[in-house]
């Protein structure tokens, strides 16, 4: 056993304990329905840890994580609400869109040695603060309840834009 | 370090300083006025003083921790359990010297325990109090039963919001803990002993320096201040929400710390430059705030004028500038010599 992998067989023998322990209280949750919904809730936070993995080992942090996955969330709504764009075009120009605002932040990080700490917390307040600065977004209090309540068909965990 | 040598080290926060007060004074004309209003002064200068007493307060302690090559992400989840104790022993009618002692117990074993999981276990510091970070807000919950407990004692509202000598009681709060740890930390050789783990933990352990006791001890005064700000907030609002209170705080206190031209990688601290930068963060707020700005332009103009600020500070933009400089001042003596010499001529 090599024990440079130590570290990553703690965390699989915990994730198994944990699932015993829930298991123990809730033995419906080995339905396969469950561990679906499982990895189908968590995918936001799947993707976000392989990025994030790259920038920890880089030597970094990026706080900003959250507000992007927000930002995105908002764009592609007000855009295929707005411009009638294909959902594809969309989700283009979204991924071009944070991954730009990822390297704009990499390059102030490396550019001006600035900490990646504090570099990306101003990015977290820019991400979370734009998307309700748009003119054409309806401001929370005006929207009708209903509206925000109303879930869109299949699927759609919006967990990653809540805090 | 003298009185010069300390202005020297803070010029350019004091500048920054400066140019916001200058900037929100531009939107919002009546911004420096002041006035005596019944036992205190009252304007937004003195509510930038007073508003600003958390993230001061935190302030304080992260720069110590930050100067040990930690930080602690924990500081808003002790607010609130420390503001949850404090509310609960008040509702409880066990008096408030009682409540403040308890509270500011509880913060120090909430630093005992940051400290103990960096110092003895050797846990990443940013991992090790992201726990307490996330597992606070529950234990303010517990506390407080999952409501806001709200209490009307005078003498803890007066923490909050009363004024002593015309100050606002929240200002003296930060005020006298920065002048307290400032004097400890630069009138012993405290100050250097914490500097000198910040920059190299192995050196500074083989040469005699107990950096057990030593990164304990940053843990803990972080763990005080952050209590005292908990018991402030609380006694503003006269109830302990543990959701709110001090939420995102932390950020902000690191922000200031940041600001105040503290290396996030350890070593040399400022805790006079830190003060300032929260001063900076606060004056944002309130500017934005008076200013009559839409609000949802807060966080954008925030995060502007952040990037704004730590750009400017940035010691490479610094060597970048002056490359450039000196560039275009050899071009300028290239170009005038020639003319020169006409004049010469003439």
């Amino acid at each position: 056993m090599n024990p440079r992998r130590l570290p990553l067989y703690v965390t699989i023998a915990i994730f198994v304990l944990a699932f015993l322990l829930c298991w123990l209280q809730f033995p419906r949750i080995l339905s396969t329905r469950v561990v679906g919904n499982l990895l189908t809730d968590n995918a936001y936070l799947g993707i976000a840890a392989v990025g994030m993995t790259v920038v920890i080992l880089s030597g970094g942090i990026d706080l900003s994580v959250g507000s992007v996955i927000a930002f995105s969330g908002v764009f592609i709504a007000v855009m295929l609400r707005d411009s009638g764009l294909h959902p594809m075009v969309v989700f283009l120009l979204v991924l071009a869109l944070t991954t730009a605002f990822g390297a704009a932040q990499g390059a102030l990080i490396h550019g001006l040695a600035m900490p990646a700490f504090i570099v990306t917390l101003a990015g977290m307040f820019l991400a979370r603060g734009s998307p309700t600065s748009w003119p054409w977004t309806p401001s929370p209090s005006t929207t009708p309840s209903s509206r925000l309540s109303r879930r869109p068909t299949g699927s759609c965990p919006a967990r990653g834009a809540s805090r | 370090m003298n009185g010069f040598g300390l202005l020297r080290r803070v010029a350019p926060q004091l500048l920054t300083l400066a140019a916001v007060l200058v900037l929100v004074t531009l939107f919002f004309p009546s911004f420096p006025s002041v006035s005596f209003g019944g036992d205190r002064l009252v304007g937004s200068p003195i509510d930038v003083l007073k508003r600003g007493a958390p993230v001061a307060l935190l302030a304080i302690g992260m720069t110590l921790v930050i100067a040990t090559r930690g930080i602690d992400l924990s500081v808003g989840a002790i607010m609130a359990i420390c503001g949850a104790v404090a509310a609960f022993a008040v509702t409880g009618g066990w008096g408030l010297g009682v409540a403040v002692a308890l509270a500011l117990a509880t913060g120090l074993i909430c630093g005992l325990w940051n400290g103990f999981l960096v110092a003895v276990l050797g846990i990443q510091p940013i991992v090790a109090t992201l726990i307490l970070m996330v597992a606070g807000r529950g234990i303010a919950q517990l506390v407080t039963e999952g409501k806001i407990l709200t209490f009307s004692d005078a003498g803890f509202a007066y923490l909050g919001s009363g004024a002593f000598l015309g100050l606002p009681v929240p200002a003296w709060a930060w005020i006298l803990a920065g002048i307290l740890t400032g004097l400890v930390v630069r009138r012993t050789a405290l100050g250097l002993l914490i500097e000198s783990v910040g920059v190299n933990l192995r050196a500074s352990r083989l040469a005699g320096v107990n950096s057990t006791v030593l990164l304990l001890t940053v843990y803990m005064i972080s763990g005080l201040c952050a209590a005292v700000a908990g018991l402030i907030v609380a006694g503003d609002i006269k109830g302990a929400d543990a959701n709110n209170a001090g939420l995102w705080l932390e950020l902000d206190a690191i922000l200031a710390v940041a600001i105040g031209g503290t290396s996030l990688l350890g070593g040399r601290f400022s805790i006079l430059a830190s003060l300032i930068g929260a001063m900076i963060i606060q004056s944002i707020n309130t500017g934005i705030l008076l200013a009559g700005f839409p609000p949802e332009f807060n966080l954008v103009i925030k995060a502007i004028l952040v990037l704004l600020i730590l750009t400017l500070q940035s010691p490479r933009l610094g060597a970048v500038a002056a490359g450039l400089l000196s560039r275009r001042r050899r071009a300028d003596e290239a170009g005038a010599a020639p003319r020169s010499v006409q004049e010469a001529g003439q």
